[in-house]
Formats: C-alpha cells, sequence, structure tokens
C-alpha cells in the first residue's frame, strides 16, 4: 500500500497539484474510526436528536428564495416554518456529534467556507443525510459514520468556487450505505476522499465531477471484510483542469464471497490531464473484483451532430452536463 | 451543383463517392478543400454549422451519435418552451412514426434513427434539407411512413430537399426533379430522372 502511495504522490506532482500533504493518507488507518473517537468528539457539540426529522439551516436559506423553493419542493418540507436554532449553530460553528438511533431525515444547506466535522453513530436506523455546500474560499467538512445494523443514504453536493476538501469516513457492520456525490470544482485545489470499512455490508458509491479549471484528487480507499458488496463508480467532465482519480481498495483474507467493483467514465478537453490510479488487493479467493475507467475527449461527432441541429457550444456542453447530472440523480 | 427552391434532388453514387462528405460540407461539419458555397446568395463556406441550421439548412444523418439525451430535450435546448407547442402540432406525425420523443438516442435501431431524424425534419421546417439516405434499413412499413412523412413536409413548408440514396426505391414515390451521380467526390453525371433508371439497367459504370 505505500509503494502506491508513493506512486500516487509522484503523480500528484507530475500533475501540478499544489505540494500538499494528502489528507486521504490519514484515513488510511482504518482503526482509527472507532466508538471511543466517536464519542470524544472534540470541539464539536454533541447532540440527541429528539425529533422525528432534524434539519440544520444557516443563513443560505433566508438569502437564496430560489434554493429555499427548490428544496422545499424535493423534500416536501416547509424550511421557513421549521427551524431548528440551536442544531443550526451547533452544526454552523464546528459540526456535530450524533448519536441516531431511529428513522431520520437531516439536510445540511450551507454556504460556510469554515471547518466542518460530523460524527455520527448510527444504530438500527434508517438515515437520509443531504449535505449541500456552496461558497467561496476555503472549506473543509469532514463526516465520519459509524454505522450499525442501519441503511443510510448520504448525499452531498460541494458546489465550492475553490479550494475545497471533502472527505466520508465510513465504518460499517450489517448495514447498507448509498452515497452520492456531486463535485463541481471551478479553481484551487479540491479534494473527496471516501474511505469505508465494511464488514458484512452493501456500499454504494456514484460520484458525479464537473471540473472546469481546478487541481482535483478524488480518492476511494476502502477494506471489506465478511461477505460484502461494494460499487464505486465515478463520472466525470473534466475542462481544461487536473484531475487524480484513485481507488484502492482491498479485500480481506476473511472477506468470503464479498464483490467489489469500481467503475470511472470521464470525458475530457484536449487541454485536461487526467490520471488514474486503480489498485485491488483481493487476498480471497472466493471475492471478485472487477476495475474499469475509461476516458474519452469530449467526442467530436456529439459535438458537430448537435452543432448541425442549431445547438451552440455553450448549449452543447450543457447538455453533456445535465446528462452527468441525470445520472447521478437517477 | 446547383439546388433551386422547392425542387427535389436525387444523389447517387457508389459507395465512397463522397455523397455523405458533400452533405457534412454544405451542413459545415466537413471542412472544404477548395470552392464555395452559397444560400440564398449568401456566402456561408465559413459559418458554423450552428448558425447554417438556423438559417434553414437541414441535414438528416445517416449515422447518429449515441446521444444520452432525448430527442424531446434536444428541441428545448434549440426552441425552448415554444418545443412543447411544435411538438404538439405534429402529434399525429409521433403516433404515426411509432415514436418515442421522451427516449435517450441510445440503443435505437437504425429504422428508429431515421424516424427520429424525419421527426426532426418536420419539426425544424427546414428551407433546404438534405436526407442522407433515410430509406436504409428500414422495413417496408417504416419506409411508407417515412415516405408520407417526407410528402407531408412538402404540402406543409415545401423545402427544396436533396436525398442521398442507394436504392432507387425511394425515387418511385418521391420524383426528382434533378439527378446527380457522384463518383471519386466529382459530379461524374447529372440529368432528368431518366438518369435513375440508366443506373438501374446498367450500374455507375
Amino acid at each position: 500500500m505505500n509503494k502506491k502511495r508513493k506512486l500516487a504522490k509522484r503523480y500528484f506532482k507530475i500533475l501540478n497539484f499544489e505540494e500538499k500533504e494528502s489528507p486521504s493518507g490519514y484515513y488510511l488507518n482504518f482503526n482509527s474510526l472507532n466508538v471511543e473517537e466517536f464519542l470524544r468528539g472534540g470541539r464539536v457539540q454533541k447532540i440527541q436528536p429528539q425529533e422525528n426529522s432534524l434539519i440544520f439551516l444557516d443563513d443560505t436559506l433566508s438569502t437564496n428564495e430560489r434554493l429555499t423553493k427548490v428544496k422545499e419542493k424535493e423534500f416536501g418540507f416547509d424550511f421557513r416554518k421549521n427551524k431548528f436554532e440551536a442544531f443550526n449553530l451547533a452544526f454552523y460553528k464546528n459540526g456535530i456529534s450524533a448519536k441516531i438511533n431511529k428513522d431520520l431525515k437531516i439536510i445540511f444547506i450551507s454556504k460556510t467556507s469554515q471547518i466542518i466535522r460530523n460524527f455520527f453513530f448510527i444504530k438500527n436506523a434508517n438515515v437520509k443525510i443531504v449535505e449541500f455546500y456552496t461558497g467561496k474560499g476555503f472549506s473543509s467538512v469532514s463526516n465520519r459514520f459509524l454505522i450499525k445494523n442501519s441503511i443510510v443514504e448520504h448525499q452531498m453536493i460541494s458546489n465550492n468556487s475553490s479550494n475545497s476538501f471533502v472527505q466520508d469516513s465510513f465504518k460499517l457492520e450489517h448495514s447498507r450505505v448509498i452515497q452520492r456525490s456531486f463535485i463541481k470544482a471551478k479553481k484551487g485545489f479540491n479534494l473527496k476522499a471516501f474511505t469505508f470499512d465494511v464488514l458484512e455490508s452493501e456500499v454504494k458509491q456514484k460520484l458525479s465531477v464537473i471540473n472546469s479549471g481546478s487541481q482535483l484528487w478524488i480518492s476511494s480507499l476502502g477494506k471489506v471484510f465478511g461477505k460484502s458488496n461494494v460499487e464505486i463508480s465515478s463520472r466525470g467532465l473534466l475542462l481544461g483542469s487536473s484531475t487524480f482519480f484513485e481507488n484502492l481498495l482491498d479485500c480481506d483474507k476473511n472477506s468470503k464471497s464479498s464483490s467489489i467493483n469500481t467503475d470511472i467514465r470521464v470525458m475530457k478537453e484536449k487541454n485536461a490531464k487526467v490520471f488514474c490510479l486503480p489498485s485491488l488487493s483481493v487476498n480471497n479467493k472466493n471475492c471478485s473484483a472487477r476495475h474499469s475507467f475509461s476516458m474519452i475527449e469530449l467526442d467530436k461527432d456529439e459535438i458537430k451532430y448537435l452543432k448541425a441541429k442549431g445547438i451552440d457550444t455553450k448549449s452543447v456542453k450543457k447538455i453533456i452536463k445535465e446528462n452527468i447530472l441525470k445520472w447521478w440523480r437517477s | 451543383m446547383k439546388f433551386e427552391d422547392s425542387k427535389v434532388y436525387a444523389i447517387l453514387g457508389p459507395n465512397g463517392s463522397g455523397k455523405t462528405t458533400l452533405a457534412k460540407a454544405i451542413m459545415g461539419i466537413q471542412k472544404i478543400s477548395k470552392g464555395k458555397i452559397f444560400f440564398n446568395s449568401k456566402d456561408i463556406t465559413k459559418l458554423s454549422p450552428e448558425k447554417r441550421a438556423k438559417l434553414g439548412i437541414f441535414l438528416g444523418f445517416q449515422q447518429t451519435p449515441e446521444l444520452e439525451v432525448s430527442l424531446q430535450n434536444l428541441l428545448f435546448a434549440i426552441d425552448g418552451e415554444k418545443a412543447y407547442e411544435k411538438i404538439n402540432k405534429l402529434k399525429s406525425f409521433v403516433e404515426e412514426l411509432d415514436i418515442d420523443l421522451k427516449r435517450e438516442l441510445i440503443g435505437l435501431s437504425g429504422g428508429e434513427k431515421k424516424k427520429l431524424e424525419l421527426f426532426e425534419f418536420l419539426y425544424m421546417q427546414p428551407k433546404f434539407a438534405i436526407l442522407d439516405e433515410p430509406d436504409s434499413g428500414v422495413d417496408i412499413d417504416s419506409f411508407k411512413k417515412i415516405v408520407k412523412a417526407i410528402d407531408f413536409a412538402r404540402k406543409e413548408f415545401n423545402p427544396t430537399l436533396v436525398i442521398i440514396s442507394h436504392y432507387e426505391n425511394i425515387f418511385n414515390y418521391i420524383e426528382p426533379s434533378f439527378v446527380y451521380v457522384l463518383k471519386d467526390g466529382k459530379v461524374a453525371k447529372s440529368g432528368g430522372k431518366e438518369l435513375i433508371e440508366s443506373i438501374k439497367r446498367y450500374g455507375y459504370e
């Protein structure tokens, strides 16, 4: 694993990324995700949700009517009538630490540029968590999930204009997680790290990326135990940018009958740089593993066809972007 | 080559003679090494494909790319909300051609692609349309529907129609005013519809 890490760093340099230590490296130590650490929480404010539906808000909604309406329609919930200011404050400043043992829907909407750390301990519950981040300047969001006997749908939309660090770490036992992330990177250095430690569980990750001129590192690092299924798929549109895809997955010797599938498909413009580092370590003969990576330049025939129908280049790109979003939503 | 208003032209020629290249050059998606293209006395040689389309030039492609987008969404990208109204007017043809406008343009059969291209032709109502092999890869029922749609277009907005085909059969139903035969990228023969009969009998040689 260390050799791979060194190799990754070397290519990181080739792609002209900034000289920064990859925060994802830390998460290679999966033992760091345990209950004790969880409950320590540091500066993070601890909460015990009481409501059936827990909503976190910040000032984005009061200033962005359009977004409010879109989200209200999507979740069938009147944000303006249901503000939980105490939770909002906790989230807005440092993040939260929550023990969840009942069915919940949690929504974060923020344009914060601060450092947020969230810790969730989910047990025997069906939880949906939606995070929506926009904003300028540096921002860092770190989520850690410890999930037991639960079903979790985690959705994250990151639309930061520059320098964002998004790190989601999962430790799963007898659970099912669907994670859908949408990263729109415009400039600066951006990182999306997805790490998981899976015991007899199912993980499905869908990641959509539109990178229009930033240095972006996308990592999926995982270790699989017991009978588990992991499916990681990414779609990207890379426009004049540097993007690094890293998939390092390890099927443990105790991972009987597990399956690992990773699939990356990207479409790039001529001057965009892309590097993909797949690494599957399968230590059990009963495991199945598959990796695929395909990269195409923006299809000239496709563009010519659309232009011949009277659609200009800008709209052509818009259509392609919408297709990526459509895949993500499906 | 000259194409007059509201007339029907047939373009024939053996494989690799340059029929599709000519169509693409007129549409602006194939660069030309020499010569000029005029449309309504305006030099459009350097005009982009989308601008040519907006002037009223249409190309019904012989082969369409696989696209994760439906024809309906493409039409919305062109016309916005107006597309609803225009599609509604052609509702009978959606049923007649048996097409699904909401289906993504992936994994379609040759016949389905042709019918969608033809629907687009009816929708756009161009002044000048090139239909590149509209009859290839279609069954007899679809062929009849395609002919019916072209007839409708001639009655409704009467465009200049250039039909490229390998099969003479289509010209039994849509009679051309003039025929061009291409060979090695050049016009080898031209004349009236009797030229089709001659090709049918003696081939391109």
